[in-house]
């Protein structure tokens, strides 16, 4: 067949995507634009972007630290360009008027998709191309060029991912109201997940601990969930090359993730295409195709009972969730009625929370949080000791103690502390010893326990860590 | 030839096309009458390939139109409310309509100064009716082998109605283009088309060459010194009857000097046989059906 553009085109598509170009030559204007605006960092001060990358744990404190954060506002300005972008290619599915027009145009559908899917990853591609040479432009580290080049490629490869899987969804939905908001809830869910499990672990780990200090989620877990948004591996690609965080990252990870985005990716365009082919035009105006609100909302509603209910059968913040849930499931099916379905899923999905939190308290999380950690995995570790009837005395700490030999023995004594230690705070409480350990990975945990001097194993053990130093000068002690 | 066999569509729950089954020949103008919510556009929709139907075939030169990229160039449907791009203008929409059908500059540019049409001015900026016309003269440049319009002439005033259907029959003339107009319009749709399809309830009710069926369909009106008898009708066409004790209104089919032989053996005081309009036959076959169901 003649085609011009290789594969991508018919010959006898060209007068189209001439006008189609022609017709939005001043909005592709405007957005190049503002797009060379960002990447040149005329827009957005640069000391803003040091601000709100420090907000995620990162210091640009070098010359590259200082790119790094400069890039990801491109990187932004791609995960914008991929979530807008299928709307705007496919706007004429969302209005009757719309879907008259262009689908009793003379072309097979499978084209009309393949020209509007691939005009708009071609724009995508221009627009990053274009951000990273005027990037380049300004910020001329020439010693890191390379590492630039590599980042935006692989920003452009999983921007297309993502545009792909918004794509897919745009196909999916009816409107264009439900369009931005499948695309943006998908966004926010894979956040709305991280932080969901951090929650529940937090509470779960209160559970376990009982009282006796906190645990953050494994770093490896954590990498993990976050993986699972496409902006997040954007962003690990953009740090990867800090020599500061190289440590906390996971390479393979990030890798294995990004394979996974770009084989998800081919299994929606493939879906969206056969969708759109498919596409009953003259269906109902509110999306209820699987993939739209009948998943979305019931994930949802699992992800915020997961997080917010932290596993409990009745409270205020399940109420609370009841309500939002009621009002996503009227605004969802556009009109004020009740499917009994939704009360028996929601309760279905406490049950399900209160279930997995018990689970969990059961096998300290799934083996996830230990009380005595590994001491392979321990950078270091500080005890505090604070005595509660000792009014001028009050606290002794140690400093931060790196040795192996005087971390086993922490470590040793904790282990009696855990044998010795009061559930509760009451008047036989007279010490509070809390050890702090900082891991290999940056991760911290803290463990505290209720104890009294009376007892001779604990007082052995503080008597101990004074000779080894670890506890200075303590009057509650003598 | 474009034929239709045992069209059916539904959407949702509501059946909207039970058992279409219509052919329409080349050179016409073709109307689709009925009243709202009656089938008419959907019908069209299926025609011009934007759905496809749940039963039956829609063919064209015996080929299907649906997703034939071919069969639709020779295509061309504007809807009761044509889309338009974002701050578009009517240069914008006929450059769209130029990507994709062969459509003739010269004549485009006549008629926009026979309409004293704006180019250069946004749609959102035109009246409904100005709106309509913009769309009705890039259709008639392009002059496709089908056009098919809904409602189109709704919002036109009186004279650009007459300008824009002596436009059409021209294209027709030059171009053995066949119109198929869809509206509730009853008394323009007499006045414009050679052929009609009633429908009723997503079904057809009547259909066929408007002058033979019309000459077909009469009204006649008769009074007798006895109360009338429904029986004496029975072996009538009837379309309708109303009795009113000793006067009959009929709307019956068949040739007039037959009827007139039969009619005169029951002896009536008086008889008129009166000529039929569409819209007469339209409310006498749909409250008939009505009344029947």
């Amino acid at each position: 067949m003649n085609t011009f553009g290789g594969w991508l085109f018919h010959a006898s598509e060209r007068p189209y995507i001439k006008q189609y170009i022609n017709a939005n030559k001043h909005l592709i204007f405007v957005i190049m634009i503002f797009l060379s605006l960002i990447a040149s960092g005329s827009l957005v001060p640069s000391s803003l972007v040091s601000y709100a990358f420090m907000a995620f744990g990162f210091d640009p404190i070098n010359a590259y630290g200082l790119i790094t954060s400069d890039r990801s506002l491109v990187m932004i300005c791609v995960c914008m360009l991929s979530y807008f972008l299928p709307i705007f290619q496919f706007r004429f599915l969302m209005s009757a008027s719309g879907r008259d027009l262009y689908l009793s145009l003379p072309i097979k559908r499978e084209r009309l998709y393949h020209i509007h899917y691939f005009i708009g990853a071609l724009f995508m591609g221009v627009a990053t191309v274009w951000c990273g040479v005027v990037f380049l432009l300004f910020h001329p580290y020439n010693q890191r060029i390379l590492v630039s080049v590599f980042v935006f490629l692989l920003f452009l490869l999983i921007g297309l991912c993502l545009y792909t899987f918004f794509t897919f969804l745009v196909v999916k939905s009816h409107s264009l109201l439900d369009a931005f908001i499948i695309c943006m809830s998908y966004t926010l869910l894979s956040m709305m997940f991280t932080n969901a499990f951090q929650r529940f672990f937090q509470a779960g780990a209160a559970h376990i601990l009982i009282g006796n200090g906190f645990d953050t989620v494994p770093s490896h877990v954590q990498q993990f969930i976050s993986l699972l948004s496409p902006p997040w591996i954007m962003f690990h690609w953009n740090v990867l090359f800090l020599e500061d965080v190289q440590s906390h990252l996971s390479l393979i990870w990030v890798i294995v993730h990004t394979i996974m985005w770009m084989v998800f990716a081919c299994f929606c365009f493939v879906y969206a295409k056969r969708s759109f082919v498919r596409k009953k035009m003259e269906q109902r105006k509110d999306s209820q195709e699987w993939v739209t609100y009948p998943l979305l909302v019931p994930m949802g509603e699992a992800v915020l009972i997961l997080g917010y209910g932290e596993g409990q059968l009745c409270s205020f913040a399940i109420i609370l969730l009841f309500v939002f849930s009621l009002i996503a499931h009227f605004f969802v099916k556009r009109k004020i009625h009740l499917d009994w379905r939704m009360p028996l899923r929601f309760i279905g999905f406490v049950l399900l929370g209160y279930g997995l939190m018990q689970a969990s308290i059961a096998t300290d999380f799934f083996g996830l949080i230990q009380e005595i950690p590994k001491q392979e995995d321990v950078e270091m570790v500080s005890v505090q000791v604070f005595d509660t009837q000792c009014v001028d005395c009050s606290i002794l700490e140690t400093l931060w103690i790196q040795d192996s030999k005087r971390i086993s023995k922490v470590m040793s004594g904790q282990e009696t502390m855990m044998k010795s230690k009061l559930k509760t705070m009451d008047e036989d409480v007279s010490l509070i010893v809390t050890f702090q350990y900082v891991y290999h990975d940056g991760e911290e945990s803290i463990r505290s326990y209720y104890v009294t001097q009376e007892q001779t194993q604990v007082r052995t053990v503080l008597e101990e860590w004074k000779k080894l130093g670890i506890l200075r000068d303590f009057k509650g002690v003598e | 030839m474009m034929e239709l066999h045992q069209i059916n569509k539904c959407l949702g729950k509501k059946h909207v096309l039970k058992d279409v089954t219509v052919s329409i020949p080349d050179g016409n103008i073709y109307g689709l009458i009925g009243p709202n919510g009656a089938g008419k556009s959907t019908l069209l929709r299926i025609i011009a390939g934007v759905y496809r139907a749940d039963r039956g075939s829609m063919m064209l030169d015996k080929e299907p139109v649906y997703d034939n990229a071919d069969k639709k160039r020779q295509v061309l449907f504007i809807s009761d409310e044509p889309f338009q791009f974002f701050h578009a203008t009517l240069k914008d929409m006929k450059n769209f309509y130029a990507s994709w059908y062969d459509l003739d500059e010269s004549l485009y540019q006549t008629y926009r100064e026979q309409f004293h049409l704006d180019e250069n001015k946004p749609l959102k900026n035109f009246s409904k009716g100005m709106k309509r016309q913009g769309f009705l003269i890039i259709a008639l440049a392009i002059a496709p082998r089908y056009l098919l319009l809904d409602e189109s002439f709704d919002g036109l005033d009186p004279l650009m109605r007459r300008e824009f259907k002596s436009a059409i029959t021209a294209r027709i003339a030059q171009k053995q283009m066949t119109v198929i107009l869809a509206s509730h319009d009853i008394k323009e749709m007499q006045e414009i088309c050679d052929a009609f399809a009633m429908l009723q309830d997503g079904q057809i009710v009547t259909s066929g060459n408007l002058v033979e069926t019309l000459s077909q369909v009469h009204r006649i009106q008769l009074a007798f010194d006895q109360l009338i008898d429904p029986t004496w009708f029975e072996e009538l066409d009837l379309i309708s009857m109303r009795v009113t004790s000793k006067v009959v209104n009929l709307y019956v089919r068949g040739q007039e000097p037959a009827l007139r032989e039969y009619l005169s053996t029951l002896h009536p005081l008086m008889m008129e046989v009166l000529p039929v309009s569409l819209e007469e036959l339209f409310i006498q076959k749909v409250s008939w059906k009505e009344n029947v169901q």
